[in-house]
């Protein structure tokens, strides 16, 4: 079976992008949470992202009861983005070492974001995570959609595509 | 619940936003938003562009969750917001076409980004998201203060041309900004002209914006302000002024970065815009926009008051007696009917009413060799297409006064008292009304 993610799709997701994940409630309210590193699975059918337990309390608890979820990923450099939609998301526990992987990206966006006057500081802030608070969401990609502003944007992409 | 007006500056566009709604399966859907723009203390309006998932979500849910991040300090929101109904022209969509065009140009997307329409919900809470926010690091400093003394000099000021010099004035002293106008609104033409300026090479007293065009002109046709943050070539003037015989230059910058243009009004009428801008990106935030409207009540009052109290009163003591005409040859001054323009010899001087006005001046002159004149006599006079109500006739004694004083030595208006004025003529002259062809 094709994977939905190709493999550009995958190196993309796992760049130094702006990640953010939501989701909803039994009320069907939305809550939004910003995504710390992300990596995809060698066989691209599972998709894992760091969060901060304490910053994104409410999405987990929320995909907790119901692990649908949509995961939001754009370079601003190019305002290339993709979604990328789940229906098993599960919570995971970071492991030592988890913190890197949240460094690592955190030093790759600030990069990014840099050219256009936001300082190191600002990053470590929007990216900050608590200590010991780390845990992955993980998910099989359902659906791949296309969200770079244009004609384009929302079409869903074909799988592998 | 915590008011959207102190999260404003997280509305100027700095971080990206993005609103997250939910469809009828269930599933969370998430989009970047060009705009999230600030209507009052509990509304937003959001730009939109592409009919995607999101309006379609929205229109069937109204319900829907934006964040939004301060891009100085990194705090970020959470507004649970309710989607109410989409403008798709009128005040609010031309403030945020205006926006969008700055940040479509600085972002590269200029022709990507269109507004459709502006969508505006209702917000039903803010909440501050746990992080930690650097301290803020204020931008700008406060407008208040300057503010408060510049409406003092306002107040003081007795004659139009000294109120406008000195908003001018204080708008550089006491808030720091280079370069600025004061247009007033010619009903009739459907027109604006500028009559003060501040900052420029030339003042282009005279030069003219018509209604609707650039953010001058959207400004007086919306009667709200519009501000740019960013250059787009879709609101700058420089290169459309072509400098045709009768259009005096526009002096305003080549490439402003940044824009304001708040319209001025008093008694339900618009009477003109009053224009800032700037080298700089984001020179203008929302408090400048407050500040500069605030200024702008004060002054469209302070003009009907002035233009009020313009009954003749005693001329001057000190007024000079009429000089003569030296015995040169004539200065030929040709009049067109059509357009009222007035030209000094080869040269291009006015146009419009504050033309029929100076043509009346002359035709007196010539005729009984009259100098003094009153505003009243002007007002009534019926060879003067004057709009019965909001003349400005002050300002367009103005506007001639100026253009005299920078065009010509051998013409001149000068005050003798409030509300009366004297012609001064210094070589003869040799008046021609040229008929339409």
């Amino acid at each position: 079976m094709v994977p939905e993610l190709s493999r550009a799709q995958a190196a993309f997701i796992q760049g130094p992008v702006s990640i953010s994940l939501a989701s909803r409630d039994a009320a069907r309210r939305t809550t939004i949470a910003r995504g710390l590193s992300c990596r995809v699975s060698e066989a691209r059918d599972q998709i894992s992202i760091l969060v901060c337990g304490a910053r994104a309390a409410s999405l987990l608890a929320e995909l907790r009861v119901d692990g649908w979820v949509a995961a939001s990923y754009s370079l601003p450099a190019t305002h290339e983005t993709l979604q990328v939609k789940g229906r098993d998301a599960s919570v995971e526990p970071a492991l030592p070492g988890d913190e890197v992987l949240a460094a690592t990206h955190r030093a790759a966006f600030a990069t990014q974001i840099a050219v256009a006057g936001f300082t190191v500081a600002f990053t470590e802030a929007l990216l900050h995570h608590e200590p010991g608070q780390l845990c992955w969401v993980r998910f099989t990609p359902a659906a791949v959609y296309m969200q770079t502003p244009g004609p384009r944007a929302g079409e869903r992409l074909k799988a592998g595509g | 619940m915590r008011s959207v007006d102190s999260i404003r500056d997280c509305l100027e566009g700095g971080v990206p936003s993005l609103i997250a709604t939910c469809d009828a399966e269930g599933m969370p859907n998430l989009t970047y938003v060009s705009q999230v723009h600030y209507v009052d203390a509990e509304h937003v309006a959001l730009s939109f562009q592409f009919f995607n998932k999101t309006r379609e979500n929205i229109l069937r849910d109204p319900r829907a969750t934006v964040r939004v991040a301060n891009a100085e300090t990194a705090a970020e929101y959470r507004l649970d917001v309710e989607y109410q109904r989409t403008e798709s022209e009128g005040p609010l969509f031309e403030r945020m076409k205006a926006k969008l065009a700055g940040v479509a140009s600085h972002t590269g997307m200029a022709g990507v980004f269109k507004l459709l329409g502006a969508d505006v919900y209702r917000v039903q809470a803010i909440e501050q998201l746990p992080s930690p926010a650097l301290a803020p690091e204020r931008l700008h400093p406060p407008l208040l203060p300057p503010l408060r003394r510049l409406g003092e000099r306002i107040a003081a000021c007795g004659e139009l041309d000294e109120l406008l010099d000195r908003t001018l004035a204080g708008l550089q002293e006491l808030f720091g900004i280079h370069h600025s106008m004061l247009l007033m609104l010619d009903q009739g033409s459907g027109r604006l002209y500028t009559v003060a300026s501040r900052g420029y090479g030339a003042s282009g007293v005279g030069s003219e914006v018509a209604l609707g065009h650039g953010v001058i002109g959207v400004a007086a046709e919306q009667r709200t302000p519009i501000r740019l943050s960013y250059a787009s070539m879709d609101y700058i003037y420089g290169a459309a002024a072509t400098g045709t015989a009768a259009e005096i230059p526009w002096p305003g910058l080549r490439e402003p970065q940044s824009q304001l243009a708040v319209p001025i009004g008093s008694g339900g009428r618009l009477q003109g815009v009053l224009y800032v801008e700037s080298l700089e990106e984001m020179a203008f935030c929302y408090e400048h926009e407050d500040a500069l409207a605030a200024l702008a009540v004060s002054l469209g009052f302070a003009m009907q008051a002035l233009a009020q109290e313009d009954e003749p009163g005693e001329p001057a003591p000190d007024a000079a007696a009429p000089q003569q005409p030296a015995g040169k040859a004539a200065l030929q001054v040709r009049y067109y009917p059509e357009d009222d323009s007035v030209f000094l010899g080869e040269d291009y001087l006015i146009k419009g009413v504050a033309g029929a006005i100076f043509w009346k001046l002359l035709r007196d002159y010539q005729r009984d060799g009259r100098t003094d004149f009153s505003n009243r006599e002007l007002r009534l006079d019926p060879s003067i297409p004057l709009p019965d109500i909001a003349d400005n006739l002050e300002a367009r004694l103005l506007l001639l006064h100026r253009r005299l004083q920078e065009r010509s030595t051998l013409l001149a208006l000068e005050k003798t008292g409030r509300g009366r004025f004297r012609l001064c003529v210094r070589q003869p002259l040799k008046l021609v009304e040229v008929a339409a062809a």
